[in-house]
C-alpha cells in the first residue's frame, strides 16, 4: 500500500526528495513582484498549516484506499506540506488572489486538486468560491469516467492497476546509431502543407488517425511530425502511401495535390535530427532588453531556473524617471508625458533616498535582503531585478561593450568583472573569428582538450586537424562553439577587434579565453579575449589616422613646445617633438593641432625659404636629407626620409641647419623673411636669423646660371657656393657635378625666358641680388599679379611705385611695435594700424597696384617678376630709375623694402631685433650696408640713412622731404621712430594719384585675417604676414576692415562676431542677441552705429566691428561697394556666378563691373 | 482524446523526460502519462514550472509508439500515444535524473544531438 510503497521506494520518495526541492527552491532569488503578494501568502500560509492538520487526518484514511491516485496524493501533500511550511516564494502560476477555502478540505478529491485550483483559477477566474468547487468537482468527475476509458484502451487492465505512468527505461539504453531506420520499419512520407499551420495540421492529423483507431477502418498512420526548421512541410509515418492519404484528406491546409514523397531511409534520422539554432542562456550571460524603455541596454542574466517557462530573471540598470513632480507635471501639459513620449530617463542605478523624494516613502517599499519594491519592480543593489520571457531578450549579437559591463561591475569597483563573463556572452559567434590555420583547443565536449588546427569551417562546425594524441594527424568535426584560439606564450599576435584593434604585441599570459599580451606600442598590457586576436608576424603598422590626428600631423604638447605626429599606435599618438625628443602621447594630452602646413614658411641657412614639401638637407651634423613636413614658428623643421629607420623616418631640425637639395632661385619671400612677422618667437625675431655671413656675394647663390666661357660653356647649374671673390661653384644640371668657375664666366639665365643677364657679384650687385630676393618674394608669393611682378623701382610711377612697397609699411604696422604705432598712429590696435595704414593713400596706391595703368606701368618698367628677382643686373637700372626720377619714389622704395631686406639679408641678422631698437628699421641699415650704391642716386633717404646709423638721424632724414613735398604733415608730427617706417607713406599716398586707389584702400587693410588671429602667438604669423600681404597685394579678396560700416548709411548690415582682432569688446555683441539679425545703418555715433531693425524697427546702438554687410541675394538689387576700386559707388545687381556678380552698367561703363559678393552691401531703403 | 492545438489553447509544454506535449493543467492534474513517478509533479505547478519546459521545437503526433520507428528513434516506443516534442530544451532537476538512473534508465537530454 501507499506507506510500503513509500518506504520500498525511497529513490526519489520523500527523505531524498526533500532536500533537492528545498535546494531547487533555495537557488531561487527572492522574488517580490507584488507587494500585496505578501498578505496572500500569509493568508495561504494560514491556509496551508490548517490543511496539514486535515491531511493528517486525511492520511490515514488514505490507508485504506486502493487508489492509484493514493500514492502520488501522499507524496504531493508531502511536499505541499513542505511548501507550507516554508514560506513559499511568489510562484507565477498562482493566482495571488487566490483563497483556499478550508471547507472543502474534506474530501480527498478536493484535497488533491487544491493546489491545481489555485492554478486553474488563474485562467479562468470565476465567480463565487463555493460555486466554482462544484462545479469542479463535477467537471472532475466526469474526467474520471472519461480518462479511463481511454487509459483502458490505451493501455489495458493490467496498466490500469498498476503505478500510474511508470516510469519505462527500457529504451534509454541503446544508443542511437543502433535506431536507425531498417528496411522493416515504417516510411516516412513528406506531404506538403501550408506554412504556418503544420502544428494545426499535424494536430488535426493525430485526432482524425485516433478517431478512426475505434472505427472500422483505422488509417495506420503510426505517426505525424513537422519540424519549425522545415517549415511547409509535414511528414507522416506509414507503411503505406494509401493511409497516408487517407490520413490527410479533407484536411484544410494540405497541399495534397503537391503530392507525397516518399523520404528515403537515409534521410530519415537527419529529419529528426536537426537542431534548432537555439539559446543557450546561463547565468551571468549578457543580453540586451528588446522592448519598452530599455530597448537596447545590456542586462545580465541572473537566474535561468524557469527557463522551461521561457522566463528568465535578469538584472539591469534602470531607467527611472527622477524629474521632480512639479516638473513632470510640466511635461505632462506639454504633451510630453512620460507615457507615450519619446522621453526616455537616463540609466541609473535605483537610489532609494532619490526615488522616494520624487515618488514619495509610499511608492518605494523595502523588500527582502535589502531589495526595493518601486513601480511593481525590484531592485536589487542598485539594480532592477526583473524575469522577463525570453522572446524579450536579445540573446544574439550582444557584444557588450567593456564600458556597459563595467557598469554591470559598479558597486563591486570597477575592473573587478571577470572578463570570462563577457567573453561567454562572445562565444557563440566565435565561429566568425576563426581563419583556417588558426591553432584551435577543444574547450568542451568529447574531445575537450584536443588541439588542432582549422581546416574548414562552415557556419557552426569546423573541420580541424587534430594534432596530438591518439587522433593525430586526423580530421574531426567540431562545433565552432566548442573550440577556442590557442595561443602559447610568446607568442606574437595583433588584435584584430575591439577597441584596441590594429595593436600587436607579445604574449605574455594565457588563461582560458583571456590572452594578456604586452603591447609593442604602449609597452602596455592588454588583456583580450583569444577569439580578438591573430597570430602577426609583423609589428603592428598601426592606423594612419586616429580620430582627427593623422600622420605627420603637427601638435602642441604644451604651449612652446611643438611636436609631429609620426605614428599613431592603437589610441596614442607617438610624436617628436620639437627638440628632437620621441615620446607617445594620449590624444587628450595633445593640446593643439595647427593645420599650418600650408602656410608654414622658414628660412634655411641659405636664406631661402622652404615650404612643407621641399626637400632638404642638412647642412651640418649627419647632412640628412629628407621632404620637409612641417614647420614650427618658422623655425623648427620636421623633415620625413623613409630611409631613417629612427622614428618612422622623421627628424627634426633647425631651420637655420638646413639647406635646399633642389636648385632654387633667390625667391626669398619677403613675408616670410620679415623679422617682424618671425618676431612671434618668444626669444626675439632676431634668433631666427640665419647666422651672419660673411659679407660677399653669397646672394648669388642658388641663382640658375649659364657658363659663358671656358669648358664649361653652354652648361647650366645652379650656383651653390661662393668661393673668394670671384669664383662661384656651380651644381651642372647636365651632369650634377660641382665646378668650381670664375663669376665672370656665368651669367644668369632665366628659367622662363631663356633670356641671359651679367650676373653680379660683389659689392653693389650683391646688394642688388638681396633687392631681387625681396622684389620676387612679396611679389611672387603674394601671387599678385603682373603689377607685382614689375619692378617698382625701374618704373617711373613714383605713386605706384611707393604703392608697391607700401604693404611693406603695412605689414610693419600689424606688427604690435611702436613703429607701427607711431607710424600710422591712429588706433592702438596694430591690426588696425594696418588697416589705418591703409587708409592712407599709401595703401590706396598698393592697392592701385590693380589699376591697369599700374600694372602697365609696371611692366613696362620692371619686366617680369623673374627678371626683377633675381637680378642684381638690374640693380643698377633700378637704383637709378628710382633715385633718377623722384627721390620720393626711391625713398619710399627703401623703406619699403626694409623688411624684405631685414629678412632676407644676413646682414639683418645683425640686429637682434630691428625694432627693439628705436633705430631705422632694419632695412635701413640693411640698404646702409649693402646697398650703398643704391642710396647714390638717391638723395633724400637714402644717403641719410645711410650715412646716419641714429635711428633720429635716419627718420628725420626722410621725413622732412616727402613732407614738405606733399604737406602731408600728419605722420611727421609724430615724434616717434616709428615714422622713419610711415615716413615714405605719406609720400607715396599723396603720389597715388587715383581717387579708385584710395577708395580701395581699405581693402587689404583689414588687418585681422583669419590665419592672424588663431595662431598661438597673437603676432602676425608668417602666415597671417603673409596672407596680408596677399590680400594687399592681390588687391583682389579684400576682407573688410572692422570699422567699413562707419563709411557707409543706409546699407542693410547683419551683426556677427567681433571682426577687429583684439577688440576689447567681447566676440559677440550683446552675447549674440543680434547675430544673424539684418538691421538697417541709420546713422554713426563715433565708432557706434545707429542701426534699425529690419523685423522690428527698434532701434539700437552696434558698435562697428560686429557689422557686417549684407551681401545681395537676387538680382537686381541695389547695393553700394564697399571695397575694391568701387568702393562707394551704388550698383544694381544683375547676375550672379559663383560669389562675383556682374551689376548694371553704369554711366561711362562699358560693360558692369564685376564685383565680389563680399564687397557688396545691400541699400537698406532704396 | 488528443488535445487541441492552436492558437487559442493554451500553450503546451514538453515534459522534459519524455517529451510529452501537454497543457500545463493536464500536467498539474493528471502528471506526465509516462514518466509520473520520476518527475512527480501531479499537484504541483511548481514541480511542473521545473521538469517541463515550454521551449520546444517540432511536434510528433504519436499515434503507435509500438510500432513507429519515429517513436523508437525518438526514444518514446515504450510510451504512450500522444504528441511529443521533437526536441525540448531545458534539464529537468537532478532528482528527476537521479530516480531514472535508479530505475535503471539513463537520462538523455532533450536538447542534445547525440553522436552516432
Amino acid at each position: 500500500m501507499s506507506d510500503d510503497e513509500r518506504s520500498s521506494s525511497p529513490d526519489i520518495k520523500s527523505d531524498d526528495e526533500a532536500p533537492s526541492h528545498t535546494a531547487v527552491r533555495g537557488k531561487k532569488r527572492p522574488r517580490i513582484a507584488d507587494p500585496d503578494e505578501e498578505d496572500d501568502e500569509e493568508q495561504q500560509d494560514q491556509g496551508g498549516n490548517q490543511d496539514d492538520d486535515d491531511e493528517d487526518d486525511e492520511d490515514d484514511d488514505d490507508e485504506d484506499e486502493d487508489d492509484d491516485d493514493d500514492d502520488d496524493d501522499g507524496d504531493r501533500r508531502r511536499k505541499r506540506s513542505k511548501h507550507h511550511k516554508k514560506k513559499r516564494p511568489a510562484n507565477r502560476f498562482l493566482d495571488v488572489e487566490a483563497v483556499v477555502d478550508d471547507d472543502e478540505e474534506e474530501e480527498d478529491e478536493d484535497d488533491n486538486y487544491e493546489d491545481v485550483r489555485e492554478f486553474i483559477e488563474e485562467g479562468a477566474p470565476e465567480a463565487g468560491e463555493g460555486e466554482q468547487g462544484h462545479h469542479r468537482r463535477l467537471h472532475r468527475e466526469m474526467r474520471r469516467e472519461e480518462e479511463p476509458n481511454i487509459e483502458e484502451i490505451l493501455a489495458g487492465i493490467k496498466e490500469r492497476h498498476a503505478r500510474q505512468a511508470k516510469y519505462n527505461a527500457d529504451s534509454d539504453q541503446v544508443p542511437q546509431r543502433l535506431l536507425m531506420p531498417g528496411v522493416d520499419d515504417p516510411s516516412l512520407w513528406q506531404v506538403r502543407v501550408k506554412t504556418g499551420r503544420e502544428r494545426a495540421i499535424t494536430a488535426s492529423i493525430f485526432r482524425k488517425v485516433f478517431h478512426s483507431t475505434y472505427s472500422g477502418n483505422p488509417i495506420e498512420v503510426m505517426s505525424v511530425f513537422y519540424r519549425d526548421s522545415l517549415p511547409g512541410l509535414i511528414y507522416l509515418e506509414a507503411r503505406q502511401s494509401a493511409a497516408v492519404h487517407a490520413a490527410v484528406a479533407g484536411i484544410v491546409g494540405v497541399y495534397l495535390s503537391r503530392g507525397v514523397q516518399l523520404v528515403p531511409i537515409e534521410e530519415m534520422a537527419p529529419l529528426l535530427r536537426i537542431k534548432k539554432k537555439e539559446i543557450n542562456l546561463t547565468p551571468g550571460m549578457w543580453v540586451r532588453l528588446k522592448r519598452g524603455k530599455y530597448t537596447g541596454d545590456l542586462a545580465q542574466v541572473i537566474d535561468v531556473d524557469q527557463l522551461t517557462s521561457g522566463v528568465v530573471g535578469v538584472k539591469f540598470i534602470p531607467r527611472i524617471d527622477l524629474t521632480p513632480r512639479e516638473k513632470k507635471q510640466e511635461r505632462l501639459a506639454n504633451g510630453k508625458g512620460s507615457l507615450g513620449g519619446t522621453f526616455r530617463p537616463t540609466q541609473r542605478l535605483f537610489n532609494y533616498e532619490d526615488v522616494r523624494k520624487i515618488y514619495g516613502r509610499g511608492q518605494v517599499r523595502p523588500g527582502a535582503q535589502g531589495a526595493y519594491v518601486f513601480d511593481g519592480d525590484e531592485y536589487l543593489d542598485g539594480f532592477c531585478v526583473k524575469d522577463l520571457k525570453i522572446n524579450l531578450l536579445t540573446t544574439e549579437d550582444v557584444q557588450p561593450t567593456l564600458e556597459e559591463v563595467s557598469r554591470f561591475a559598479g558597486d563591486d569597483g570597477a575592473g573587478k568583472f571577470d572578463l570570462s563573463t563577457i567573453a561567454d556572452a562572445n562565444r557563440h559567434v566565435s565561429s566568425a573569428f576563426l581563419t583556417v590555420g588558426d591553432q584551435v583547443e577543444v574547450y568542451e565536449g568529447e574531445l575537450a582538450g584536443m588541439y588542432g588546427t582549422v581546416e574548414t569551417i562552415a557556419s557552426d562546425t569546423i573541420s580541424i586537424k587534430a594534432i596530438g594524441g591518439e587522433i593525430h594527424g586526423q580530421m574531426v568535426e567540431v562545433p565552432a562553439r566548442s573550440v577556442r584560439k590557442k595561443f602559447d606564450i610568446g607568442e606574437h599576435v595583433k588584435i584584430i577587434t575591439g577597441k584596441n584593434t590594429d595593436v600587436s604585441g607579445m604574449i605574455v599570459d594565457v588563461k582560458g579565453d583571456v590572452v594578456t599580451l604586452m603591447s609593442d606600442q604602449g609597452q602596455q598590457e592588454i588583456k583580450v579575449f583569444s577569439k580578438d586576436v591573430r597570430k602577426a608576424a609583423d609589428i603592428a603598422g598601426g592606423s594612419q589616422t586616429l580620430g582627427l590626428y593623422d600622420v605627420h600631423e603637427l601638435v602642441m604638447l604644451d604651449p612652446t613646445t611643438a611636436a609631429v605626429i609620426v605614428k599613431v599606435e592603437g589610441n596614442q599618438l607617438r610624436v617628436l617633438d620639437q627638440n628632437g625628443i620621441s615620446r607617445v602621447v594620449k590624444p587628450t594630452e595633445v593640446t593643439l593641432r595647427r593645420d599650418n602646413a600650408r602656410y608654414a614658411v622658414a628660412t634655411d641657412s641659405a636664406g631661402n625659404d622652404m615650404k612643407v614639401g621641399d626637400a632638404m638637407k642638412e647642412v651640418e651634423g649627419e647632412s640628412r636629407r629628407g621632404e620637409v613636413i612641417n614647420i614650427s614658428r618658422s623655425l623648427f623643421v620636421w623633415l620625413h626620409n623613409r630611409d631613417h629607420g629612427e622614428n618612422y623616418g622623421v627628424f627634426v631640425a633647425r631651420a637655420s641647419a638646413l639647406v635646399s637639395v633642389t636648385p632654387k632661385s633667390a625667391t626669398a619671400d619677403l613675408t616670410k623673411m620679415n623679422p617682424a612677422l618671425n618676431q612671434q618667437l618668444p626669444y626675439g625675431g632676431a634668433s631666427l636669423m640665419p647666422p651672419p655671413q660673411a659679407a660677399g656675394n653669397r646672394k648669388i647663390i642658388n641663382t640658375y646660371v649659364v657658363v659663358t666661357k671656358g669648358t664649361y660653356k653652354g652648361l647650366q647649374g645652379v650656383i651653390k657656393d661662393v668661393v673668394g671673390a670671384n669664383e662661384a661653384r656651380v651644381e651642372l644640371a647636365t651632369n650634377n657635378k660641382t665646378i668650381t668657375i670664375a663669376t665672370a664666366s656665368l651669367k644668369r639665365k632665366d628659367t622662363k625666358t631663356g633670356a641671359t643677364y651679367p650676373l653680379d657679384t660683389g659689392g653693389m650687385g650683391a646688394g642688388a641680388g638681396g633687392g631681387g630676393g625681396y622684389g620676387g618674394g612679396p611679389r611672387g608669393g603674394a601671387g599678385g599679379g603682373g603689377g607685382y611682378d614689375v619692378n617698382p623701382y625701374g618704373n617711373m610711377g613714383p605713386p605706384a611705385n611707393g604703392g608697391g612697397r607700401t604693404p611693406a609699411g603695412g605689414r610693419f604696422g600689424q606688427t604690435p611695435n611702436p613703429y607701427a604705432m607711431g607710424g600710422y598712429g591712429k588706433t592702438p590696435n596694430p591690426y588696425a594700424g594696418g588697416g589705418a595704414g591703409g587708409k592712407t593713400p599709401g595703401w590706396g596706391a598698393n592697392a592701385g597696384g590693380k589699376t591697369p595703368g599700374w600694372a602697365g606701368a609696371g611692366a613696362n618698367a620692371g619686366g617680369k617678376t623673374p627678371g626683377w628677382a633675381g637680378s642684381g643686373g638690374k640693380t643698377p637700372g633700378w637704383a637709378g630709375a628710382s633715385g633718377g626720377k623722384t627721390p620720393m619714389a626711391g625713398y619710399g622704395g627703401d623703406g619699403g623694402r626694409t623688411p624684405g631686406w631685414g629678412g632676407a639679408r644676413p646682414d639683418g641678422g645683425k640686429t637682434p631685433n630691428p625694432y627693439a631698437n628705436s633705430a631705422p628699421t632694419p632695412g635701413y641699415n640693411d640698404p646702409g650696408t649693402s646697398r650703398g650704391p643704391m642710396s647714390a642716386p638717391t638723395p633724400y633717404g637714402g644717403p641719410s640713412a645711410y650715412s646716419a646709423p641714429t635711428p633720429g638721424a635716419a627718420l628725420s632724414a626722410p621725413t622732412p622731404a616727402p613732407a614738405g613735398g606733399f604737406s602731408a604733415p600728419t605722420p611727421y608730427s609724430a615724434p616717434t621712430p616709428g615714422m622713419a617706417l610711415s615716413a615714405p607713406t605719406p609720400g607715396i599716398a599723396l603720389s597715388a594719384p587715383t581717387p579708385g586707389g584710395a577708395l580701395s584702400a581699405p581693402t587689404p587693410g583689414v588687418g585681422p585675417t583669419p590665419f592672424g588671429a588663431p595662431t598661438p602667438f597673437g603676432a602676425p604669423t608668417p602666415y597671417g604676414g603673409h596672407a596680408a600681404a596677399s590680400m594687399s597685394h592681390g588687391g583682389s579678396q579684400g576682407h573688410l576692415q572692422w570699422d567699413w560700416a562707419l563709411d557707409f548709411r543706409n546699407v542693410i548690415v547683419t551683426v556677427g562676431p567681433s571682426q577687429r582682432a583684439n577688440s576689447r569688446n567681447p566676440r559677440h555683441f550683446q552675447r549674440g542677441f543680434y547675430d544673424g539679425k539684418q538691421l538697417g545703418i541709420e546713422a554713426l555715433a563715433g565708432e557706434m552705429v545707429q542701426c534699425r531693425s529690419m523685423e522690428d524697427q527698434h532701434q539700437v546702438d552696434i558698435p562697428a566691428e560686429y557689422l557686417l554687410p549684407v551681401a545681395p541675394d537676387r538680382e537686381g538689387q541695389v547695393v553700394i561697394v564697399i571695397g575694391g576700386e568701387h568702393k562707394g559707388q551704388q550698383r544694381t545687381t544683375q547676375y550672379k556666378s559663383d560669389n562675383q556678380w556682374m551689376t548694371e552698367p553704369e554711366a561711362g561703363d562699358i560693360v558692369g563691373a564685376v564685383l565680389d559678393e563680399n564687397q557688396l552691401a545691400r541699400i537698406w531703403r532704396e | 482524446m488528443p488535445p487541441k492545438v492552436g492558437a487559442r489553447q493554451p500553450q503546451l509544454r514538453a515534459c522534459l523526460v519524455c517529451s510529452i506535449l501537454q497543457p500545463l493543467k493536464d500536467f498539474v492534474e493528471t502528471g506526465c502519462p509516462n514518466c509520473e513517478d520520476v518527475v512527480e509533479m501531479r499537484g504541483s505547478p511548481e514541480r511542473v514550472a521545473e521538469c517541463t519546459s515550454t521551449i520546444y521545437d517540432g511536434m510528433i503526433a504519436m499515434m503507435e509508439p509500438e510500432e513507429s520507428w519515429v517513436a523508437r528513434w525518438q526514444r518514446i516506443d515504450k510510451k504512450k500515444r500522444g504528441l511529443y516534442a521533437v526536441r525540448v530544451t531545458g534539464r529537468p532537476p537532478q532528482d528527476v535524473i537521479d530516480a531514472i538512473e535508479s530505475r535503471g534508465g539513463v537520462y538523455r537530454p532533450r536538447d542534445a544531438v547525440e553522436e552516432l
